[in-house]
Formats: structure tokens, C-alpha cells, sequence
């Protein structure tokens, strides 16, 4: 039986004795179910222990694979080489700083994550003998898809304004800002708008909508951007028109 | 470089000419642009008079005003949008002339619509 | 014998930054769609300034006003600009009701209306208002 074999283009890049990543061919063995995460496990186990790369739960939840295949920013363990006719390029994850082969430096993105605070916040906090919060199914149904995020940060590899302006708040944080706000049990969308409203957050924006192509958990992200406009500018409306009113 | 510090007043203006444009422009360009020059309009349907007497309706006025204001507001907010992302740096002077055009344009609009009937 | 000094790196001292392409919106499929959605405005900035020249010159005289309609009428390069303009504001007015779709989503109940019935019940829309602005541009 003939085994069928692939070319990978992949990205190396050493700090300690590169000034720039350059690429190394390597070729690969696969079958219907190798996927590019099991290529570059085979690569290190068998061909060049030095390639260095993340990965975790090699099943879609983690987000730790995120890699630009082809130029697509993409899961590698969702990625299936049989799907590609011709060499596969596989690069460090768009828009962010390469520290070694393929591992990007994320601290920008982390650091974004907890200045959206995303936890619930409360004027007063309820007492446990009050009981739990209780939530309908609707109200659940009004912030759950914006909680499946998995920070694979495949989003702000595909925006066009986060390559561009490294200040922008980013598709996934404000993401996750939304799905607080829209929160039955949360009562900060206040104390979120400085962040998320500001001219770096959500005004950044353009609707390109490539974050919500590339997302593998259906999260769509620019859906929870372009309500968080709307929100923020009917908010700064009416503290316009109504400055005594409670924000 | 960061969005102005007015961005979301500028945006509900972008917004609100969107919708309108999105449904009125369409009929409009059809109408008056592609019918004329078909020569599907009555000579009459476009005379000095009747016109004057259909646009003198406040209805008529204040629709007009509203498409033209808005849709102006619209195109230039998202045209100035365009030029950033084609390489320009996007500054404030930039913004200036674009929102002046279509500030300018609803002046223009207001008055010649005023002036009519 | 001399231990080697250890120097714990701090973490992206010697990162790579890549640059980011000043013509970043041929890349991908999605930005080249993107630039032709925002080119409509164009467009819509040209045929708002037609129509704007249209209600200046109504308001200026009947000579002024017949001027303005031997030109919406006559002009080659007014036919080709509106046949033109004509297909990029269509273009405008569906991706601007798929926008809608996304961040005003129609919901009754459990029952979310699909994005692509929501865009066609918009057009339909559209096309009701095309014909009450043709009933009174043919002399309803």
C-alpha cells in the first residue's frame, strides 16, 4: 500500500540566534484522520526534536493550536491534511509576537481578557441565605453563545484592525464583555463601558467580520461587538440628553 | 491611531443613514435616475409645477431632509473608514472634511427645501 | 570550578514582530468583500449629491429645475453612472440588512428569524417603497 505523504512549510524561528523566522520543509506520512497538530507531533517525535508549538487537548476546547495554516488562522487539531491538495504552510498565529517556531507571545491578549472584568459584578452582593440567582431559560439564551469562547485567539489573528492597532480591545474580549453584560445576574455594564467603550474598544471596529469566519465555537464575536456599539452609543445618548439620569 | 472620542455620535448618524439609504435610495435611483433616462416619466410627471406643488408638502420636505441628511452622514462616515484602511493616516483634519461635507450638504438641503412652495 | 551564570530571560525580550501589510484587504476573501461593501458608499455619497442638486435647483426656478432633468434624462454619463450606482446601492441595502440580521436579530419567542429571510423580507420592503416613490414620480 502506498503511503501517501505530504510537504509542511513550516515556520522556525530561534531568538537566541535568529534576527528573523525563516521556513524549513519537512514531509510528513498521513492518513484520512492525521491532522496538522498530529504532522508536527510526528515531526518533533521522529524528524526535528527542536520544532517547538502549543498544543493541549488536541480536541477542539483548549485553544491552545491556534496556528495560521495556509494563512487561514486555524485550530491545528481540527485541521485535516487530507482536506489540502499541495504543500501545507504553517506559520505562528497572525498579529502576534513569534517567540519561538510556532509559539506566539500572548500576554497583550491576557492582559485584555481581565481588564473587561469578566465576572459578575453586583451593586450589592447577595446573601447566601437569600438563595441562588435564579435565570429563565431566555435569559440564558441571551448571553450563551457568547460564552463558548475557548481564547484561541484565532479572532484577533483574522482582524484586520487588531493588525494594524496592537490597542485595539479585541474581537474575543469584548466578546466576553458582552456576554457579562448580558448577564440577568450582572449589574456592570457602567463600570465596563470606560474599557470597552472607550476609543481603543469597540469604536475601533469596522465590521469586517473575518473574527466570527474564523471562530471555531460559533461564538461570533462582531454579532457581540456591533450590539455593544449600540448599547454604548445609546448609552452615551442618553447620559447626553439626560445628564442627572442614573448611567 | 485610535477612533475619535465622537465616534458614537457619528456612528448612530451612519447608522440611522444606513437604514434609510438601504431603503429609499434603491426606488429613488431607479426613478429618478435609470426611468429618465428610459424616458419612462411623463413629460409632465416632471414639470416645474407639479414638482413644486408635491415637494411643498412638510411630509415631503421633512422625508427629503431626513434622506439626504442622513445618507450624506452615512457614505462619509464610512469613506473616511476607507481611507484609513487604505493606508491614510486617519487624523482629525481628515474627519474635519468629511463631516463638513456633509454637514454642508444638509445646510443645502435645508434651505433649498424651505425655499420651495 | 565556575558555575555558568543563569539569566532568567524575561518573557518577549527577543520576540519577532511581524509587520503588518500596508494592503492587508487582498489577503482574504472575507476583507476583498469588506472594501466593496464600504465602496457603495460612494455611490450613495453621488446619487445623494444628484438628488441634493435636484431640490437646490427646484428651489431655484423653473429654468434651473428643467436643466436638472434634461440632464437626469440625457446625460450618457449620468445614464452609466446610474446604472452603475443603481447595482452597488442594491449591494448596499443587502449587506447592510445582513448587518442587521446581526445586530438586531428579529426574535419571536424561541423562533429566531434566519438571516437570509430577514435580509429577503427587508428587500421585499424595498421594493413596496420602490413603487410608491414610482407612483409619485409618474404622477400618482
Amino acid at each position: 500500500m502506498s503511503e501517501k505523504r505530504k510537504k509542511l512549510i513550516v515556520t522556525r524561528y530561534n531568538p537566541e540566534s535568529d534576527t528573523a523566522p525563516r521556513t524549513q520543509v519537512y514531509e510528513v506520512p498521513y492518513e484520512d484522520d492525521t491532522r496538522v497538530l498530529d504532522a508536527l507531533n510526528y515531526i518533533k517525535d521522529v524528524e526535528d526534536g527542536t520544532l517547538t508549538y502549543r498544543s493541549s487537548c488536541q480536541m477542539g476546547v483548549c485553544g491552545s493550536c491556534g496556528m495560521n495554516v495556509n494563512g487561514t488562522p486555524r485550530l491545528t487539531c481540527a485541521t485535516f491534511l487530507r482536506d489540502f491538495e499541495g504543500d501545507i504552510t504553517v506559520e505562528p498565529l497572525g498579529n502576534f509576537p513569534v517567540m519561538r517556531d510556532l509559539a506566539v507571545n500572548m500576554s497583550d491578549f491576557m492582559e485584555k481578557l481581565t481588564r473587561v472584568k469578566p465576572w459578575i459584578i453586583r451593586e450589592k452582593e447577595k446573601p447566601l441565605d437569600e438563595g441562588e440567582y435564579l435565570q429563565t431559560p431566555e435569559q440564558l439564551q441571551a448571553y450563551r453563545q457568547f460564552s463558548l469562547c475557548i481564547n484561541c485567539m484565532l479572532c484577533y489573528a483574522a482582524c484586520p484592525v487588531y493588525g494594524k492597532e496592537k490597542d485595539f480591545v479585541g474581537p474575543a474580549a469584548i466578546a466576553l464583555a458582552h456576554r457579562y453584560n448580558e448577564d440577568s445576574r450582572d449589574e456592570g455594564r457602567a463600570e465596563r463601558n470606560a474599557f470597552v467603550g472607550s476609543t481603543t474598544g469597540v469604536w475601533e471596529c469596522t465590521f469586517v467580520g473575518e473574527c466570527s469566519e474564523v471562530c471555531p465555537e460559533g461564538v461570533d464575536p462582531a454579532a457581540a461587538i456591533q450590539r455593544e456599539k449600540l448599547s454604548n452609543a445609546v448609552d452615551k445618548l442618553k447620559s447626553f440628553i439626560l445628564p442627572w439620569g442614573k448611567k | 491611531m485610535a477612533a475619535q472620542k465622537s465616534e458614537a455620535f457619528w456612528w448612530l448618524l451612519f447608522s440611522a443613514g444606513g437604514m434609510l439609504s438601504a431603503i429609499f435610495l434603491p426606488g429613488h435611483i431607479f426613478f429618478q435616475g435609470l426611468a429618465l433616462q428610459l424616458g419612462w416619466i411623463p413629460e409632465d410627471a416632471m414639470s416645474f409645477e407639479r414638482m413644486t406643488s408635491l415637494l411643498s408638502h412638510p411630509i415631503a420636505k421633512l422625508y427629503l431632509f431626513a434622506l439626504i441628511s442622513l445618507s450624506l452622514f452615512h457614505a462619509v462616515h464610512r469613506l473616511k473608514h476607507v481611507v484609513h484602511d487604505l493606508g491614510l493616516e486617519a487624523n482629525r483634519l481628515m474627519a474635519f472634511f468629511f463631516y463638513s461635507v456633509a454637514i454642508l450638504g444638509t445646510l443645502l438641503a435645508g434651505n433649498a427645501l424651505m425655499r420651495i412652495g | 570550578m565556575s558555575t555558568r551564570e543563569y539569566r532568567v530571560p524575561e518573557p518577549g525580550y527577543k520576540d519577532y514582530n511581524p509587520p503588518a501589510p500596508e494592503i492587508w484587504w487582498t489577503k482574504r476573501r472575507g476583507y476583498l468583500l469588506f472594501m466593496l461593501r464600504e465602496f457603495t458608499a460612494i455611490f450613495v455619497l453621488l446619487f445623494t449629491m444628484r438628488l441634493l442638486q435636484g431640490v437646490i435647483a427646484l428651489s431655484n426656478g423653473a429654468t434651473a429645475w428643467n436643466a436638472w432633468v434634461e440632464t437626469a434624462s440625457n446625460s450618457t454619463f449620468i445614464a452609466i453612472g446610474s446604472l452603475i450606482a443603481f447595482f452597488f446601492v442594491l449591494f448596499h441595502s443587502i449587506t447592510w440588512f445582513q448587518a442587521g440580521a446581526v445586530v438586531t436579530p428579529l426574535r419571536f419567542g424561541k423562533f429566531q428569524v434566519p438571516t437570509s429571510l430577514f435580509v429577503a423580507g427587508n428587500m421585499g420592503l424595498v421594493v413596496v417603497v420602490a413603487l410608491v416613490i414610482g407612483y409619485f414620480s409618474i404622477g400618482g
